[in-house]
């Protein structure tokens, strides 16, 4: 009964999700509906402030260079200031002699301690130089004189641009407060603020190239998260390809601290006021979009797509049209109005002059509910459990399977459009019936587990995409139970086939039900060796039986016939996390 | 009979309906008529923000353009640009303006868009009856156009004495 019951529970599971994720992509839908989505792309000077409290202020020095680490990219223009400025922020903040931080009860205290130590004057003179400021001017502008007979002039910019470009300055503050350890893992705990520049003062009058007076300057919070950062955490995909020595040897409470340094900056991915903005330019001869290198795009990153409306009282609204990648990205750093193209993977009758916003992911996670064809012969346990017969009343050839996949989009790495790698474990249930029972001897049910690693491919036409699938790694079938011993004493045993090499190759079907939600249907055949030793642990005592010296027993239990691959056939669903810290 | 009589009526009045219809030609004035200047270039051109409505971005780049050029020959945009006619001169140029922009070869050599086939971020809206409405930067060439319509007699010249 349990095992009938097991593959509609998947199933259920599977298609309650699918509705949820439905009804989840429809409110988000309508809540972007009723706000206005621009697609005008500011680019945004960000500093990078570390704060600690007094309990944690040793890791000051390891959160800095955490900092230091953060690879540049063009979606920001990064803003450094000396170190000093930095120390001095960091000595201000200490004095104010907090042992926790609540940014409600204690915003003001931050807040002005970063006045009075000058540093917020330093931030703005720095991400504010003239050159600066004429740089982002300059980007901002989306048409450039190419002919000595075109006479047309650019606008020039006002005051209020360049105040604007000023109020375009983000403070982002990683504040630690506690590294703390348990169950042998060490995180660094704090808080990750993000400000940005208050101006209150306005401007029309055209720039005159100098600094503009300015009269108020104030700091306003754009978003916090608490933050439990692990020794062990890895930014983005980028992370597990690179290798820096120095790193992978400090110690776990240094290492937590410094990557608290270098998480803040994924905050950013997921902030409205970073995402990459772009227009679309071009359907005709695939979607191109006006952004590229300069703006940081990368290679299958995603984009929302959008369509500015009126309501019949002319209010402008956004109504979200579909999701679309990026699989050649413009080089708009040398030839200035290049183009980037896309590909569609949720259509929606795109037109030039939609708005695209950035959509970043970092995992997948692969939810794979499989029915897959086995043969566990009914003399497996032979002499082991039962003196006289098998644990199984009949050859045993179905196996339910759960599997739980984490994959990373490898695109960047590889140079190809939704190449996935990573690693999956799973967890079988042999649909069987047992030869009997006997008293004292408890048999659980039988268990094959394993874990692989994944590589997959998908290619995409219209919301629907083909994947392809190949998998490497080991799997065992495992018995256990308890059972009483001579001295009526209860003991747990274990049986179990030992770890048997494996491959595996699919292909299926997935159909996009939203930017980060794919669900689908899979068939693929896999192929395990046979077991060339087994386990059996009675208690704490643990023997290993080789097939070579143990050949009597691999007949009487049927092993080289033990075949744990086979045809598969399951669905799966597969949820795209946001970039995590 | 009477039953016959009106089944007649009816399929007579839509014959005539469907007739005249169909040999209604599209309107060829501007729709929007929304611009604002941005600037003079060189005392010889207007730039405008132009907003023109149309069944798609083609149709309303066109009514764009022809609207920056009708805020530059009547006026009735924001900015400061100067409108090359009066009062009295608009009074009596319907007939011209129609013709005017009824013939693209006229109109088009007077004026174009400065966005290069770009359309640039927040200027492209979809309105409630499913028509679009596009916002381009157009360049009038306002030298050319006000001798040509000296030429013609439709507005007044600038020399004194005129």
């Amino acid at each position: 009964m349990k095992k009938k019951i097991l593959p509609v529970i998947f199933i259920l599971l599977i298609f309650s999700l699918s509705i949820y994720s439905q009804t989840q992509s429809a409110q988000d839908a309508s809540k972007l509906n009723n706000q206005l989505v621009s697609g005008v792309f500011e680019r945004k000077s960000i500093t990078i402030l570390p704060l600690t409290l007094p309990q944690s202020q040793n890791y000051y020095d390891e959160i800095v260079k955490g900092v230091d680490k953060i690879q540049p990219t063009g979606r920001f223009d990064n803003n450094f200031i000396s170190k000093l400025s930095m120390a001095k922020a960091q000595g201000n903040f200490i004095k104010q002699n907090l042992q926790s931080f609540n940014y409600d009860k204690d915003k003001e205290i931050l807040i002005q301690s970063l006045i009075n130590s000058g540093v917020l004057t330093e931030i703005i003179k720095s991400s504010s130089n003239l050159d600066s400021l004429r740089a982002r001017i300059q980007r901002s502008k989306k048409r450039i004189v190419i002919s000595a007979l075109e006479d047309a002039k650019i606008r020039e910019p006002k005051v209020g641009d360049i105040l604007k470009l000023i109020s375009n300055t983000f403070i982002a503050i990683p504040l630690l407060n506690n590294i703390e350890t348990k169950n042998n893992i060490t995180n660094a705990v704090g808080n990750f603020l993000w400000f940005q520049v208050d101006i209150s003062n306005v401007g029309n009058d055209d720039w005159d190239g100098t600094m503009p007076k300015l009269e108020k300057v104030d700091l306003k919070l754009v978003n916090q998260k608490d933050a439990s950062i692990s020794s062990n955490f890895a930014l983005l995909s980028d992370e597990l390809f690179s290798s820096d020595e120095e790193e992978k040897n400090l110690p776990a409470d240094k290492k937590a601290a410094r990557n608290f340094g270098k998480a803040i900056i994924n905050m950013a991915m997921t902030m409205e006021e970073f995402k990459v903005r772009a227009t679309i330019q071009d359907v005709e001869d695939g979607i191109r979009i006006d952004i590229g290198k300069r703006e940081g795009v990368y290679l299958d990153q995603g984009y929302k797509v959008f369509e500015q409306r009126l309501t019949p009282d002319n209010k402008p609204y956004s109504q979200y049209m579909g999701f679309i990648r990026v699989d050649k990205v413009a080089d708009n750093e040398v030839k200035f109005d290049a183009l980037s193209s896309c590909y569609t993977i949720i259509p929606g009758g795109f037109e030039a002059g939609h708005i695209i916003t950035s959509h970043d992911q970092s995992f997948d996670i692969l939810i794979r509910p499989q029915y897959k064809q086995v043969f566990i012969p009914k003399e497996f346990g032979y002499g082991i459990i039962y003196s006289n017969s098998g644990v199984f009343k009949s050859d045993v050839s179905e196996v339910y399977n759960a599997e739980l996949a984490v994959l990373v989009n490898a695109a960047r790495v590889v140079n190809m459009t939704q190449f996935f790698i990573g690693v999956s474990g799973f967890i079988g249930l042999p649909n069987y019936e047992k030869v009997g029972t006997i008293s004292g001897l408890e048999i659980n049910t039988p268990l094959i587990y394993g874990g692989n690693l994944v590589i997959q491919k998908k290619f995409w036409l219209y919301r629907t995409a083909l994947s392809f699938e190949a998998q490497v790694g080991a799997q065992t079938l495992s018995l256990t139970g308890k059972v009483k011993d001579i001295f009526n004493k209860e003991v747990e045993w274990e049986y179990n086939t030992g770890w048997n090499l494996s491959a595996a190759a699919g292909v299926g079907f997935e159909f996009a039900i939203s930017p980060d939600i794919n669900f689908g249907l899979e068939v693929g055949y896999s192929y395990v060796l046979s077991p060339l030793e087994v386990k059996i642990k009675v208690g704490d005592k643990e023997e290993t039986y080789k097939k070579d010296d143990n050949k009597l027993f691999w007949n009487t239990n049927k092993l080289d016939d033990l075949q744990l691959g086979g045809l598969k056939l399951g669905a799966k669903l597969s949820i795209s996390l946001p970039p995590l810290f | 009979m009477k039953l016959k009589l009106f089944s007649v009526m009816i399929i007579f009045l839509a014959v005539i309906y469907l007739g005249c219809g169909s040999s209604v030609p599209p309107n060829p004035m501007p729709v929007s008529k929304e611009i604002t200047c941005i600037e003079s270039i060189s005392g010889k051109s207007y730039k405008y923000l132009a907003w023109g409505i149309g069944e798609d971005n083609q149709a309303a780049e066109r009514d764009a353009l022809k609207s920056a050029l009708w805020g530059a020959i009547v006026g009735g945009g924001a900015g400061n640009c100067v409108a090359l006619m009066n009062a009295s001169e608009r009074a009596k140029a319907n007939d011209f303006l129609y013709n005017f922009f009824s013939d693209d070869s006229q109109w088009q050599q007077y004026v174009r868009s400065s966005n290069q086939g770009r359309i640039d971020a927040d200027k492209r809206l979809k309105m409630s009856d499913g028509r679009v409405k596009l916002g381009i930067e157009a360049i009038v060439d306002i030298k050319m156009l006000r001798e040509d319509l000296e030429a013609r007699g439709v507005i007044g010249g600038m020399r004194i004495g005129n």
